[in-house]
Parts: structure tokens; sequence; C-alpha cells
């Protein structure tokens, strides 16, 4: 079935896009219909679809002449009403292109638009933004076809960006980042003093929300082939130091820190594969981090309350689920670098 | 009894060698094991049904799963494969550009995943941008030298772009590795431009044998171009028979309404032409089927609207799915705005050397009256022996003019 395809695509394949660009930018009162097109064949389509004679003039009062033909091709709903559009300007864009801008009023309570085209017979993008937003919607639509119900109002977009992003983070450590948990177990297993796993969880959270903002930003870039075996030699690390240390050094803390700067290199490669949201960025990168850190949470919480009930059952904690969980954890780290190396 | 921390030391550092060439075995009995996975072993894309209802099932299904996990290979390849289906299906030429987008987005994050680099080179093709294509399915060659879906690639693009002995040195290649329903479509294409006819139509009948039964979206596709090929063959009975054949597998199926107005122009009935061609360019234009309903409103007279239907196919050939090409072919063929058509089949030419568009040069310049221009152009359009109607009907009034010179305009 794969290989139908290719033999499909030849012959059969879909035609090339429109020059056409429409942008719609909507706000509590009116939309607004931008219409970029190539004014030679816009005037060839434009005659042959007029029942008037051909038109005469330069390229701009051509299409000026037929802007109520381009209009009543133009055709925005708000709630299934048609909505009026009123003829604008018509210009040549930097582009050498004609802009044809087309207003409407919109109702007070209008919940959703759609809009449609019966003069583009091609795929063409339409840009969808909500007032002064940056953030613009694209939709890829052929010929006639009507777009899905648009939001008549611009969504709280921050909010839900930010939520978006928080859960995503929560998911890449809970359950996705299973190398992750172990690293933050391994924290954990170090020393039941709350104090130490405090100052080495904070110092790790620091680390990684640094080094994610400046990989964010573009100031730091490592390769995944570098950053993902070394994070499973920071998993191997903790468990192994497990092993042979009880209490909390400054040098396991700078060494955290430096663990922490990777991981967030690592968290880095995951928002790059998702792409930040133009205009958004901030809000999603920081709810991104906040789901990281409560991922992080959720995970000291469950290993906190297990730790607790085995107390009651196990008298030596030490021998028979610290020692043996780190070991455990450091394994699977020389696994990890192994195999991703 | 707590064991001594140098006892402990020991065994954690035997433990981890051990562990380090368990994994390092495990790693490399993987690998091989990977390396010995034919190409189709890998899951196929669309094979649940290619049914209209079922390719939106997939494009929703998939795109569901790309939400939560945007770099899941397996899913932006299958998604990727359904809208280039869809748009072959609705003719829209937006799909295969979110189905780059899609695949772009897993190469990010693994610019190593082959299956989806090879998607990519097929999404290339569809978006008519055959060096690309050809680029990137050399690219998987270094990769994964033996599959032969690669071979069907270079050779597509590689038609395209006029290479016609690369283009069929890869079908053969191709058909030897694994003769199946894909590699007889294009065998049966390559024996079509040189010629043969019956042989093309033999094939293609392979092929479709081939097809699975839950495919109907290709068996629609195999079924209508039996009825080109019928219809090359001048055979208009045959022809109508697997359009129609071809709408029934899969209703509204664009290539067979197409067809269908073709076979009624063939069989000279231009006003069933026209009420067919009205239904489906009112729902879905295109550019040669706006031409063919100027050639249909011409034979019965009605010139204003033949101007009307050419003046629409001229403006989509130009803005709307621009094919310069094409629209060269188009201008030529009707005598308009011949300088315009010479100099769009000239940078067509420049781009790519397929025989349709040296056809398009060669009656540009004939219509122009430059009968040695149009002859080394039509010697390049006859070079694989095509039986093409269209096209051996211009190298013959170019012959005709050169043996006995006559004002052609």
């Amino acid at each position: 079935m794969a290989l139908l395809i290719l033999a499909c695509a030849t012959r059969l394949s879909a035609h090339p896009m429109s020059t056409f660009g429409v942008r719609l930018n909507v706000t509590a009162s009116a939309v607004t219909v931008i219409l970029n097109a190539d004014a030679a064949p816009l005037i060839v389509k434009l005659d042959a679809l007029s029942a008037t004679r051909p038109s005469s003039g330069d390229d701009v009062e051509r299409i000026r002449l037929r802007a109520d033909l381009i209009r009543s091709l133009t055709i925005v709903k708000a709630d299934d009403a048609a909505v009026a559009l009123i003829p604008g300007t018509v210009r040549t864009n930097a582009d050498g292109q004609v802009e044809i801008t087309l207003t409407g009023a919109l109702p007070s309570n209008a919940h959703t638009i759609t809009w449609q085209s019966r003069l583009i017979y091609g795929a063409y993008p339409l840009s969808v933004s909500h007032g002064s937003d940056p953030v613009e919607s694209v939709f890829w639509l052929q010929g006639a076809e009507v777009t899905p119900a648009i939001p008549a109002h611009a969504p709280t977009q921050s909010v839900a960006t930010f939520a978006g992003y928080m859960g995503l983070g929560f998911v890449h450590i809970l359950p996705r980042g299973l190398d992750h948990i172990l690293f933050v177990l391994g924290l954990f297993l170090l020393t039941p003093r709350l104090r130490s796993l405090l100052a080495q969880v904070t110092v790790f959270t620091l680390a990684h929300s640094v080094s994610l903002g400046l990989a964010m930003f573009g100031l730091v870039s490592l390769p995944a082939s570098i950053v993902e075996p070394l994070i499973a030699l920071s998993i191997a690390y903790v468990g192994i130091e497990n092993l042979f240390q009880r209490t909390l050094s400054s040098r396991r803390l700078w060494l955290v820190a430096a663990f922490g700067l990777l991981h967030g290199l690592g968290f880095a490669g995951v928002l790059s594969a998702i792409s930040l949201p133009r205009g958004q960025w901030l809000p999603a990168l920081f709810g991104f981090n906040v789901g990281v850190e409560l991922g992080q949470l959720g995970v000291l919480t469950l290993a906190t309350a297990t730790m607790f009930a085995w107390t009651r059952w196990v008298a030596d904690t030490d021998r028979w689920i610290r020692r043996p969980a780190s070991a455990a954890i450091a394994l699977m780290g020389v696994f990890w670098v192994i195999t991703r190396l | 009894m707590r064991p001594k921390p140098q006892a402990l030391r020991k065994s954690v550092v035997a433990a981890v060698l051990l562990l380090i060439v368990a994994s390092a075995a495990w790693r490399a009995a993987r690998a091989d094991s990977l390396r010995t996975v034919p190409a189709a072993a890998v899951t196929p894309p669309g094979a649940s049904t290619t049914s209209r209802e079922g390719l939106s099932d997939t494009v929703a299904a998939m795109s569901a799963v790309l939400a939560k996990a945007p770099a899941n290979s397996a899913a932006a390849v299958r998604l990727a494969d359904a809208l280039l289906r869809q748009s072959r299906v609705l003719n829209h030429a937006g799909l295969p550009v979110m189905a780059e987008a899609v695949l772009n987005r897993v190469l990010h994050a693994n610019p190593s995943d082959y299956m989806a680099r090879r998607m990519r080179a097929t999404v290339y093709l569809s978006q008519h941008r055959f060096r690309d294509a050809l680029t990137e399915a050399k690219r998987c060659r270094a990769l994964r030298a033996d599959d032969p879906v690669l071979d069907g690639l270079i050779g597509d693009a590689s038609l395209e772009l006029g290479d016609y002995s690369a283009a069929f040195s890869a079908f053969d290649r191709m058909v030897l590795i694994r003769p199946d329903a894909t590699t007889y479509a294009r065998v049966s294409y390559a024996h079509e431009l040189q010629g043969d006819l019956a042989g093309a139509i033999d094939i293609m009948t392979m092929a479709e044998s081939a097809t699975s039964a839950h495919d109907p979206e290709a068996q629609a596709w195999h079924a209508a171009q039996l009825g080109h090929l019928h219809l090359a063959a001048g055979d208009t009975a045959l022809a109508r028979r697997e359009y129609l054949r071809s709408e029934n597998l899969f209703p509204g199926y664009p290539l067979a309404g197409s067809g269908l107005a073709r076979v009624d122009m063939a069989q000279a009935r231009p006003a069933d032409a026209i009420a067919r061609l009205t239904k489906s360019l009112e729902t879905a234009p295109s550019a040669a089927d706006f031409a063919l309903a100027g050639d249909a409103y011409a034979q019965l007279g009605q010139a204003d609207s033949a101007e009307r239907s050419y003046k629409l196919a001229e403006a989509m050939w130009t803005s709307d799915t621009p094919e310069p090409a094409q629209l060269a072919r188009f201008l030529a063929t009707r005598g308009r705005r011949l300088d315009d058509a010479v100099r769009l089949a000239e940078e067509a030419f420049a781009v790519r050397q397929d025989i349709f568009t040296a056809d398009a040069l060669s009656w540009a310049y004939f219509k122009q009256g430059r009968l040695d221009d149009a002859s080394v152009a039509m010697t390049k359009a006859l070079s694989t022996g095509s039986r093409d109607p269209e096209l051996l009907s211009h190298a013959a009034a170019i012959k005709a003019a050169r043996t006995r010179p006559v004002k052609v305009r």
C-alpha cells in the first residue's frame, strides 16, 4: 500500500498550489478580509465570470471595477448568517500582487464564523487572527471548501497555551520520562533527610530551567546524540554514588547542577520537536517547565509514600530498599548509556 | 550482616561490566534483526481502507496520535500517506503541504528516520518538486540501498524530468526485486511512453489484479488508467466501460469524471461532455476540464461560452494550479497568446525535458512559424516512441509544414 501511492503520485498527483493567499482578521465587531492574488490571471478570471464587457485601465483599476463580483464570490458567515462585506482598498503590495480588502460588521453575539471563496479554484492558505493577537491559525483550503467553525472571539490564548504545555511537560515526566523519573529517584534515595532532598531538587530544577530557556532561545545547542547518553550517565552516576555515600556533599550538589543543565537540554529537544507557538513562546515555555516540576513532585510524592509504607514492614530500609534500588537505577543508567551511544 | 564496602564495590563493578556486555550483545542482535527487515515489512500506511470515509478516519486518528506525540514517526508516515491520497481524491494541493509539515516535524526530532524521509520524497513528487524528490530518494538510498520503493521514486522523478533511461532502468530494477501492483503500474506507463499501448494495457490489468480489494481508491485509479489507455488506443467503448467502473468503485473519483467527458468528446457527443463537466466544474474545477469544456462549446458553435471556459482554464493554469508547461501547450494548441506560449514552454523546458513539455515547446514554435526550432523540439518529444494522439498529430503537422511550407498562424 505504501508503494501504491508512489505509483499514483506521478500521473495522478495533486495540482501545484495556487498563488492566492487570504488573511482574515476578526475583532469583536468586525471582520476584515485581505485577499492577495496575481493581477493578470485574476483579471482574466473576473472577465470570464462577469456578464459585463471586459474592463479597461490599469490592473488595479480593472480589479477595483470588479470589486462587487469579488465580494459576491466571498462568503463570510457568522453563526450561519451571511456577513455583508464591503469592498475596501485595492492596491499593489510589495510582492507585486494585488491586495484586495473587504470588511464586514460582526454581530456582537456571534460565536463562530466560517469562510468560503468561490473565486479561488486551487489550494490556498487562509490565515486567521483575532484583533491584535499575533497568533495566527492557518487553514489549507481547496477551492470552494468551507472552513470549520472558527471562534469569533480570541480564546484566552495565553492561559490555554500555558495549560496545554504544562500538560505536555507533566506527561514528559509522568509517565513517559522513565530516565528523568529514575534520576529524581536517585536524588531521593541518597538520604532520608528532607533538607538534603530539597537542596538537590532545587538545584536540579534551577539548572534545568536555565538550560531549557537558553536552548529554546538558541543560545545553547547540543545534539541529542550527545545529550541523551550524558543524561543516562548522570542517572548511572547518582545510582552508584548512592551506594557509597549517605550524606549530601557540596560536590554532589555541583554535580546535580551540572546534570540539571543536561536534563534541561533534553527537555529542550522535546520542545523543539513540538515547536513553540509563534507569539506564545513565553507561556508555552513557562507552562512546560511548570509541568516538568509538577511531574517531579509527583514522582517524589509517590516515592515518599512508598518508602513510608515500606518502613512499616522493613526495618533496615538502607539494606533492603535504598541500596538495591540505587543499584538498579545505576544499572539502568549504564544500560541506557550503551544503547544511546 | 552488612557486606563490607570493599566487597560491595567489587560486586557493583562486576554487575556493571556484565550489564555492559549483555547490553552490547543485545543491541548488536537488535541492529542485525532491523537490518534484515525488508522495507515492505514495515507497517503499511493506509492499510485499513482507502474509501473516502476510511481516509478521513485515518487522518483523524493519526492527527490525534500526533497531537499527543508529535515525533511519532509511524503515525506521521500514515498521516502523510492518507493526506496524499485525499489530495488525489479531492484535487487538494494543500494537503501535501500539510503532509510535508508533519514529516518535517518528525525529521526535526530524528533526521535519520528512514520511513519519514522516504515518505517526504513521495510528498515532494506530489508537489511536483521532482528534483527535491530525486535528491531525497538518493539520500534514502545511502541509508538502505536495497529498498525497491526507492527505485520507484527515483524512476518517477527521473521520468518527470525527462531522464527516461534513468527512469526505465530504475523500474527494471524494481520489477526484478518486487513485482507487485505498484511496479506493474510503472512498467505499464513505461510501455505507454514507448508506444506499446497493448502491452501497457496488459500490464495495467495485471497491476489492477494485484491490488487489494480493500483499497477502493487504488482500484478506481487503476480502472481510470485503463480507461485512459483504451482511449489512447482509440477504443472508446472499452474506455467508457473502464471509466464507469472507476466511478463505481469510488463514487465521484475526479479522474473517472473527466475521463468520461473525454470519451464523450471522442465519440462526438460534446453536449454530453458539457453536461458532465458542468457538474464537476461546479464542485471541483480543474483547468484541464475547463479547456475540455471550451473545446466542447467550440464544437457546438457556442463561441462565447467556449471563450469563457478557455479564459478560466488559462487563469487556473496561471494562478490557481500553476502549471507553465500545461499552460504553454494549451495556449499553443488553441492559438492564444503565442509569444507567452513560447516563453512559458521555454522556461518549463529549461526545468524539465519530458516529452510532453518538449511537445508544448515544439507546438508553440510551430504556431509562431519557427519550423526548424519546432522540428528540433519535436525530435525530443518523439524520442521515447510515444503514440500519444495529440503529440502525433503535432508531429505530423510539423512534418507536413516542413515539406510544404505554409503560413501556420
